[in-house]
């Protein structure tokens, strides 16, 4: 198998938000909570050379990563989750480490103040499905600790 | 109405085989309709279709005849009460019911109760007396809609459906809460007078509109973002979950309110000063709960980390979390048409950081921001 196959794709990618939607796929918790409908956009705000976002849609029991967008508007996002590269960075460590978000670094925590995230939409009523699917929204970040594992359990049987 | 009989003639013809069939040859009702199952099955929206997804805006029965069926004109009146569909539509109310169905959860099987860590004593009792006032208000947002569901015209029945789950929600709230009240060594704590008007206020509305405002918009969105807040104050994980589960429901009511709000208002503007004496009322009385101790005071200790660190700190997080339920409270109206900027019945001094609260809603601000 080779090194690139298991390395964990860089945050914030196509390939990270890609393989985090895979990984959340495969989840069965993630079908048990239910199905959802929400289009969000995560935003790092103060990325280098300019914002970056990337889309994530779910769908019925289904959830597909959009990629990087070129342009947030045409992904006609429910809600985007904006704030500094550095929190966001924090945030996906931080799974990392414990396996799921601890209690100052779930969505909920980071977004509750408008500080140091914040949830944006023009419609309060479409910002409200980002609470409607709240623990469906926290798995599929929590998702981001089996990453690395599963990409290595790819390459294995590849290899 | 005539009383039933039993037809002993009808009885012996069809003992020797010879039946009616007149449901079957003077079928009035569309054959040959096939709904199409979406992605995740077959959901109301999908079987919204022909006549059948034709819900009147003022039905001429009240029936419990399935809409779109053949209706005998023997068939009884019940005395529906609610039948103008706009007192209970809203456009999102098939998808809500659809939702909540897909995401009901268990308070005895989803939560991993036997996580909970010993807490020290003080964060215990502030978890405990959140769970007994969540414990104590969630039930009203059952018995309400229960108290109007069956005066409610069945051919509304996608809206009476998804208000029997918002009945089975709010029962796992209230267990959820007394479960954790009792699970961890701490028991129930105070029940608060304030609390309880409010709740008797919504309870005693004349009218399923003047409820509705009071309890699916202010009431709900209140304890959404109390939802929230408890989720971040919450000491472990276990109680993290249970909030987050919450909120999933509590948004589901607060958007099928907000959205019912903007279809009555719609259909209806001149009912406008109506709705806005209704919340004015409700905000007078939702105010104190931002003075009770029962509700603030737990929320500062879990915050905090503890009495002695909540005495030193006072109710900055408090605040925020107030600021955030106002201005959440007043998109919310924004959105169903219903501006209460400038209107609000809440104390100046209780509106610190809450953006543009006083003046003319632009309609369109980003949202979720504390100012």
């Amino acid at each position: 198998m080779s090194r690139e196959a298991v390395m964990t794709p860089p945050f914030p990618s196509s390939e990270w938000f890609g393989a985090l939607a895979a990984c959340a796929s495969e989840s069965l918790d993630f079908e048990r909570l239910g199905f959802a409908d929400l289009r969000l956009a995560f935003e790092m705000s103060d990325a280098p050379g300019g914002p970056r976002s990337f889309g994530v849609v779910l769908d019925g029991y289904d959830v597909t990563s959009e990629g990087e967008l070129d342009a947030a508007a045409s992904f006609d996002a429910d809600a985007t989750i904006r704030g500094p590269l550095a929190t966001w960075e924090e945030m996906v460590s931080n799974i990392v480490e414990h396996g799921m978000a601890d209690g100052a670094h779930t969505l909920n925590a980071l977004t509750i103040a408008g500080l140091p995230l914040a949830i944006v939409s023009s419609d309060p009523v479409r910002r409200d499905r980002v609470y409607r699917f709240a623990e469906t929204v926290q798995q599929l970040l929590d998702s981001a600790a089996g990453i690395q594992h599963r990409r290595a359990q790819v390459a294995e049987a590849i290899s | 109405m005539g009383a039933a009989t039993i037809d002993l003639e009808y009885m012996e013809r069809a003992s020797q085989g010879r039946f009616d069939l007149g449901w079957l040859r003077d079928v009035r009702s569309q054959w040959g309709v096939r709904a199409k199952p979406s992605r995740v099955g077959l959901t109301l929206r999908d079987i919204a279709v022909g006549s059948y997804g034709e819900v009147p805006d003022n039905p001429p029965l009240r029936t419990m005849a399935p809409r779109g069926s053949d209706i005998p004109a023997d068939v009884p009146d019940m005395g529906y009460t609610i039948n103008r569909k706009a007192e209970v539509w809203s456009d999102n109310v098939m998808e809500l019911y659809e939702e909540a169905v897909s995401r009901q959860w268990s308070a005895t099987r989803d939560i991993p109760w036997s996580d909970l860590p010993e807490l020290p004593d003080d964060l215990e009792h502030a978890m405990c007396q959140l769970a007994t006032v969540l414990s104590e208000v969630e039930m009203v947002a059952a018995d309400f809609p229960a108290k109007w569901l069956w005066r409610i015209n069945h051919d509304f029945v996608e809206a009476k459906m998804f208000l029997c789950t918002q009945v089975m929600d709010e029962a796992r709230h209230t267990e959820v809460f007394r479960k954790r009240a009792l699970a961890n060594g701490g028991g129930l704590g105070r029940a608060s007078a304030v609390v309880e008007q409010f709740l008797k206020l919504i309870l005693d509305a004349e009218t399923y509109d003047e409820g509705s405002a009071l309890m699916h918009l202010l009431g709900e969105g209140i304890v959404l973002s109390l939802f929230r807040a408890g989720e971040l104050l919450s000491p472990s994980p276990v109680e993290k979950k249970i909030f987050r589960l919450c909120m999933q429901d509590e948004a589901r009511h607060v958007a099928y309110g907000t959205m019912h709000l903007r279809y009555r208002l719609e259909r209806d503007p001149s009912m406008a000063p109506d709705f806005h004496a209704y919340l004015d009322k409700g905000e007078e009385l939702i105010s104190v709960l931002f003075t009770t101790p029962e509700v603030v005071e737990p929320t500062a200790i879990l915050a905090a980390g503890g009495v002695k660190q909540a005495e030193e700190l006072g109710l900055a997080a408090a605040e925020i979390l107030r600021a955030q339920v106002i201005e959440e409270y007043l998109e919310r109206c924004d959105r169903a048409g219903l501006s209460r900027r400038g209107r609000l019945c809440i104390p100046e001094s209780l509106l610190v950081g809450v953006s543009n609260a006083k003046g003319a809603s632009d309609g369109a601000a980003e949202v979720n921001r504390v100012a």
